[in-house]
């Protein structure tokens, strides 16, 4: 399984580094966001630094549901689903791989992200230990749940607006804890953020092992 | 009764959004058995 | 089966009982019960708001996810707890709705806003747009076998999300300002005004007798539209065979 799991990660991996869309589309799209939710709200540092963490989590769950449609659209062309399907790897394997690439692509635009928010909302960091445990469990789960949708919309004529519906809602308690355990880490009060790093853990665990028991089902019929 | 006009608008808008769907679903069904019975008796 | 245009006797009763047993908890709710000492007359509004979302959330997608595993369960895999849980994620749906109109009504009064990010009525909007999905998902074309698989994957997965969601608003809302107040529980305290409680207990009954009587609707509703969608298929065949047949004989002929 972690052997399948590796194969599949390192070529969805493969695919994004030789084809760069994760570069030059997907990660100066989520500096655009940062830069348009600037113009939307107030120029004001106070007010950008103040709700900085709701806002990068926003634009990681936008940019990141762009990351989880292209680790299927890249399976789309040239029927490569039914190569993948028919390949004998295991289900689970498949799925940790998936969600793995994923999670290394989010991982990465967190960090661009990240010195965006420094830099433009004059964020400083605090907590570096909560940031960086809120930032792992927050993308395990963000990727687990996203390959789950993701396979479930892929290869549908209406996957580009399915996913967000369906994913955004089952996404929203993510959003909330990593938005506060944020918050709890920059203002310098770890004890308010700990429950919400444990909900992101017991979320992300929750759909690991879904996406381990269901994945190789889905892909059957996608 | 205070607030009498949201009181009977709740009420009412419930009743008849339920009245509807129970309305729409009976209606369909109607039609569908109608199709259906030619052959299936 | 069979597809007989008239319900069968036992749904029609159900009917009946379900329209007497509304309109009594109408007239309870409305005339004899007095006005809350807290709430006062709004108090009214939540012998729907109660009924409703008990139904939607404990009843409605309860029996929806316990159909899906139903079906996901290959021993117990059948057309029938697919269907099943279709038709209880709708009826789910329509009253969740309700339960937020009547709810964002009783907020307008009592708290001057439609809405506010209170913890349940946070969940409640969360729960409401989760199983849109799922119904969004059931619409999506596919064979039957396929679509009902998918399905019911999504309704598992919903309903796995719901502890979560509703942890996590919960503290949400604790953190940054007291609870609100509205804890409907209160009313079924025996020392609150007894028409009050037995007016909230008739609408739950009510509301659960029209359940399973929509349910019972909706569902036939589900099956007679599986059975149009295959004879369609059946017609579609006979006709492709029919043209086979036809050139066939022509090349016999020529």
């Amino acid at each position: 399984m972690w052997r399948d799991a590796a194969l599949v990660a390192g070529k969805d991996l493969r695919v994004e580094a030789r084809s760069r869309v994760g570069v030059n589309q997907v990660v100066p799209f989520a500096l655009l966001v940062l830069i348009v939710f600037a113009f939307a709200l107030d120029s004001d540092r106070g007010t950008l630094a103040s709700v900085g963490p709701g806002l990068f989590w926003v634009t990681v769950l936008f940019s990141g549901l762009l990351a989880i449609q292209r680790s299927f659209v890249i399976e789309a062309d040239d029927d490569a689903r039914d190569a993948l399907r028919l390949s004998g790897l295991d289900g689970a394997g498949i799925f940790l791989g998936k969600a793995g690439a994923v999670a290394a692509q989010l991982a990465v635009l967190e960090v661009v992200l990240a010195l965006g928010v420094v830099v433009l909302y004059n964020v400083h960091l605090h907590g570096a230990v909560m940031l960086l445990l809120t930032c792992l469990a927050a993308t395990v789960g963000l990727a687990a749940a996203g390959t789950v949708y993701g396979i479930i919309a892929a290869g549908l004529r209406v996957r580009d607006t399915l996913l967000p519906l369906l994913v955004l809602p089952v996404l929203a308690p993510v959003l909330l804890a990593a938005a506060r355990a944020c918050e709890a880490a920059l203002a310098g009060t770890p004890s308010e953020g700990w429950p919400w790093v444990r909900l992101l853990f017991v979320f992300a665990t929750i759909y690991v092992t879904f996406g381990v028991v269901a994945f190789g089902p889905l892909l059957e019929e996608a | 009764m205070n607030d009498a006009g949201y009181i009977f608008a709740g009420y009412f808008s419930t009743f008849a959004i339920l009245a509807g769907y129970a309305a729409w679903v009976i209606r369909r069904k109607r039609s569908l058995s109608r199709l259906l019975r030619p052959e299936d008796g | 089966m069979t597809t007989t245009t008239r319900s069968s006797r036992p749904v029609q009763i159900l009917g009946w009982l379900s329209a007497i047993s509304l309109a009594l908890t109408a007239v309870m709710a409305l005339v004899i019960s007095p006005p809350d000492v807290n709430m006062g007359d709004s108090v009214r509004l939540l012998y729907l708001h109660v009924p409703t979302a008990w139904l939607a959330m404990y009843v409605s997608f309860g029996v929806t996810t316990l159909a899906s595993a139903l079906y996901l369960w290959k021993r117990t895999r059948s057309r029938f707890w697919d269907l099943t849980a279709g038709a209880s994620a709708e009826i789910g749906v329509l009253f969740l709705g309700l339960t937020l109109l009547i709810g964002s009504i009783w907020g307008r009064i009592t708290w001057g806003v439609w809405w506010t990010w209170d913890a349940r009525l946070t969940t409640t909007a969360v729960l409401f747009v989760l199983y849109l999905g799922y119904l969004a998902v059931r619409k999506v074309p596919a064979s039957p076998e396929v679509q009902a698989r998918r399905s019911a994957i999504v309704a598992v997965a919903a309903f796995l999300d719901v502890p979560i969601v509703h942890q996590s608003v919960e503290w949400w809302r604790t953190l940054h300002q007291p609870a609100t107040i509205g804890d409907e529980r209160r009313l079924l305290d025996p020392q609150i005004h007894g028409a009050m409680a037995w007016t909230l207990l008739l609408g739950v009954v009510a509301f659960t007798l029209l359940y399973c009587w929509l349910l019972a609707h909706r569902f036939r509703l589900a099956w007679l539209e599986d059975r149009l969608a295959d004879r369609h298929l059946e017609v579609a065949i006979e006709e492709r065979r029919a043209e086979a047949g036809l050139s066939e004989a022509a090349e016999v002929t020529s």
